[in-house]
């Protein structure tokens, strides 16, 4: 891994504003917090050389890799860094590391359930394999619904060319999103390309499959590379995928080629700012009192919120923005059953302030965001992809009318 | 197209927060642009405008609105100078209009210092400070010291020795615990997060009130509460007959924490955008006025944020404002000339007038702009500098960091919101 950032921890200087920042510590006081598992470990490790093996904290496997303490150090100091390395080591019981393995492994499951997803569902939801889970050391949540993946792509040739990444969540729960992306780059005459991996890799990394993860990022960045050097721009509608390519991969494969391929990657919303193609007419009915809960890993990759700065005032007139809460459920953290109760303390702060401000709906970026929150309020709860499509779609503004505003 | 500003404002201390204020007075768009939260969470949360001047350390300013207006006349490159009296007033007034409406209300006046005790037992003239701190320690009848056994880097004996050579009271240190199991080490945010929790707070009260007699002042280290610290501190007066002070602690702390998230809150409210994680790398300019900034995104890729002016408030050496190398002393992102002042006396490191070195930072002119050193003018048309950065001054010996940051940040966030220079 990174040694750029092995000396990078000697700026901490013990201040504890990432322990004050951490949805984790304020909802578990026992959890010792990113400034202790972050830099103090590590420190400890490199004192001992790293020859005497120090044992990590279990309670390393409680940090849900929000990032937040990342970037609220004033000294640039990243304790997820060492907390995901470090997580490769810590010691659990058999059975969490089995269940914590098939977690990890959503995308195999989501490819079976892909195939079949009505029988999936249905198998789901069965009082047989609730216990079966249960016993597994899973939460008592309800999975996803799996959807079959069906989408129209045009074949067209064109300058500006995108590799489209959907990633899990949107490929295999709510296609729907891949289909609005694509419609929506389409219509900024981007050529579209779908990428032929959908796991970047997260779930393994943040469950402390370490080696698995960095095998996966080496296959993917060698297929993005291809398509980089190519001319295409890599794209990303959900946070954690994007994260993981901007900045993860970067951190377990130093070097030239996750160099390359982070340059390389835009959040969809974050290309459309960039680019300037923001072509609206104005006048259009629009979206009343909408909420937009800003998931962490967008908030981790200081962007700001570009889908906000694009929807806001144009397809939704009064956008609530919120980017103080954590949804608590951190990918597959909220579906462990250990980690359940605190899991939804976590997320308590969200939903009693959108119950509060008692929205039409919700929109996040993020998948398991969306999860959480369907799970505690009755709420629709949208990707912003899908408000932009359907806004466009109401406007009725044909493709060729799109190039003749941005023109 | 859309990261187009008013005001850029770079730095998150409290600084850049108060010209945030003063921009969102007139109306107009800013955006808080840091390499990460400022160093105001690990302040006291007191404003000190003017603690010691002349420098002598048993004579702690009083009066600081007399204090100010000699200081004014006789150190003009002070940035109290460079501020002036009549903004130095608006700001602090705007400050304490804002704290009532974003929950969190100050008082105090220029026209009188209060000594609040410190986590060694000092004594601290301030200005500006939370209303449940509005408590006069030489006037108490008894005071006691209580430590919580459980948390780290406070000591009751130890301040109320301290504070015994300083005031004519009783004082008696105490002891008491919580009575958690934690195999962690439990710092003051935290055990601010175990009182909001009734039931501990409550146990906690009630082994408490056998051995303390009504009508004391009680100084505690300040983790009553995080967000419902009024109705704890209520919840301990009442039940103890006692008045309750809190005493600033070492970071985390709290009452910095609370005025930090709390002013936040209210600017975000306010349409203040905030991008917190990435330092600004780069700037163009054109005919001596900034044209757009550049901050690092995670990877690596320059995003550009463009601003009618711009707000400098990135600290000083511990913010990270000012870079000091061997034989020099750097401005971290415009390379504007620093006044150094490098010499440092090892012998007397501690020195109670202050080490020379504190002056070092930006010298601006009355508009708060940088400006050259030699001949005094303006390097670039629309930044205006504010907070630790300044030069001129020894915020550790004169007492005045939060209160310079808070009057600077304020004309600042005006001279950046009228437009200034070049447009």
């Amino acid at each position: 891994m990174s040694t750029a950032m092995d000396r990078n921890l000697d700026y901490c200087l013990k201040c504890n504003i990432c322990s004050t920042q951490c949805p984790v510590s304020n909802n578990k006081l026992d959890f010792p917090g990113p400034k202790h598992l972050g830099p103090e470990l590590e420190r400890l490790r490199l004192a001992w050389r790293e020859q005497e093996p120090i044992e990590i904290e279990a309670s390393l496997g409680y940090c849900t890799n929000c990032k937040r303490c990342d970037i609220v150090c004033p000294h640039g100091v990243r304790p997820s860094y060492y907390n995901v390395k470090n997580k490769a080591i810590v010691k659990d019981t058999f059975s969490h590391k089995f269940r914590d393995w098939i977690l990890a492994h959503n995308v195999w499951w989501g490819k079976l359930a892909g195939k079949m997803p009505t029988l999936a569902n249905m198998g789901l939801s069965l009082p047989l394999a609730k216990s079966l889970f249960s016993l597994l050391g899973m939460a008592k949540r309800d999975f996803p619904q799996y959807s079959k993946q069906r989408f129209k792509l045009s074949k067209q040739k064109k300058v500006k060319k995108v590799l489209y990444f959907p990633g899990c969540y949107a490929s295999f729960n709510e296609p729907e999103i891949i289909q609005a992306a694509i419609e929506i780059l389409e219509a900024y005459h981007y050529q579209v390309e779908l990428a032929p991996e959908i796991c970047c890799g997260t779930p393994m990394l943040s469950n402390g499959l370490l080696n698995e993860s960095m095998k996966l990022a080496r296959k993917n960045m060698n297929c993005f590379l291809r398509y980089i050097d190519k001319g295409f721009r890599i794209i990303t509608t959900c946070p954690s995928c994007g994260l993981a390519f901007k900045e993860e991969y970067k951190d377990i494969l130093p070097g030239e080629t996750s160099s390359i391929l982070a340059q390389n990657v835009w959040d969809l919303f974050e290309l459309l700012i960039e680019e300037e193609m923001i072509p609206f007419d104005l006048t259009k009915n629009k979206l009343d009192n909408v909420y937009y809960h800003v998931p962490c890993h967008l908030k981790a990759q200081v962007i700001g919120i570009p889908a906000a700065a694009i929807l806001k005032n144009v397809a939704v007139t009064d956008l609530i923005l919120e980017d103080s809460f954590c949804c608590g459920l951190a990918g597959t953290y909220g579906f462990k059953k250990e980690k359940y109760d605190l899991s939804l303390s976590i997320g308590t702060p969200l939903l009693k302030d959108i119950a509060e401000k008692n929205p039409l709906l919700v929109i996040t970026d993020c998948g398991t965001c969306k999860v959480q929150i369907s799970h505690k309020t009755n709420l629709n709860v949208y990707h912003p992809v899908l408000i932009l499509r359907n806004y466009l779609e109401s406007t009725a503004i044909s493709n060729s009318q799109f190039s003749l505003l941005h023109a | 197209m859309i990261m187009n500003y008013d005001v850029v404002i770079i730095g998150a201390g409290l600084a850049g927060l108060s010209s945030a204020l003063a921009v969102i007075k007139k109306r107009l768009k800013a955006i808080i642009i840091s390499k990460g939260l400022g160093n105001l969470y690990s302040s006291s949360g007191y404003v000190g405008l003017l603690g010691y001047y002349p420098l002598n350390y048993t004579c702690p300013v009083l009066s600081p609105k007399a204090a100010l207006k000699k200081l004014i006349t006789e150190k003009p490159e002070h940035p109290y100078a460079m501020v002036g009296q009549d903004f130095i007033e608006e700001a602090l007034s705007v400050f304490l209009q804002t704290t009532r409406d974003m929950g969190l209300p100050y008082s105090g006046t220029l026209d009188e210092n209060i000594l609040l005790p410190t986590t060694v037992g000092g004594l601290l003239p301030t200005t500006l400070f939370p209303d449940t701190s509005a408590k006069e320690i030489g006037k108490a009848e008894e005071i006691i010291v209580l430590g919580i056994e459980e948390l780290i880097d406070f000591c009751p004996q130890y301040a109320a020795d301290n504070l015994k050579k300083r005031i004519n009271v009783k004082i008696f240190a105490l002891w008491e615990s919580l009575r958690i199991n934690y195999y962690r080490e439990i710092n003051s945010y935290d055990l601010a997060l175990l009182m909001e929790r009734e039931e501990i707070r409550e146990c906690f009260i009630k082994r408490l009130k056998p051995r303390i007699r009504k009508g004391s002042l009680i100084l505690i280290p300040a983790v009553l509460g995080i967000t419902n610290w009024c109705k704890i501190i209520s919840h301990f007066e009442n039940t103890l007959g006692c008045s309750v002070l809190e005493i600033p602690t070492l970071p985390p702390s709290v009452m910095g924490y609370r005025l930090a998230e709390a002013l936040k809150g209210y600017l975000k409210q306010n349409g203040v955008e905030f991008l917190i994680g990435s330092p600004v790398t780069d700037y163009t300019c054109k005919k001596g006025s900034i044209s757009e900034i550049f901050i690092n995104s995670i990877n690596n890729r320059q995003m550009k944020i463009k601003g009618k002016s711009y707000v400098l408030a990135t600290g000083g050496i511990l913010g990270g404002g000012l870079r000091v190398y061997p034989k020099e002393i750097k401005e971290s992102i415009f390379g504007l000339p620093v006044f150094k002042n490098l010499p440092v006396s090892h012998k007397n490191f501690f020195n109670l007038n202050g080490q020379p070195f504190a002056y070092s930072g930006i010298a601006v002119n009355n508009s708060l702009q940088p400006i050259n050193l030699g001949k005094g003018e303006v390097v670039f048309n629309n930044l205006y500098i504010a907070g630790a950065l300044l030069s001129g001054y020894d915020p550790f010996v004169e007492k005045n960091g939060n209160g310079v940051a808070l009057v600077s940040g304020y004309k600042a966030g005006l001279q950046a919101a009228a437009g200034g220079g070049a447009q």
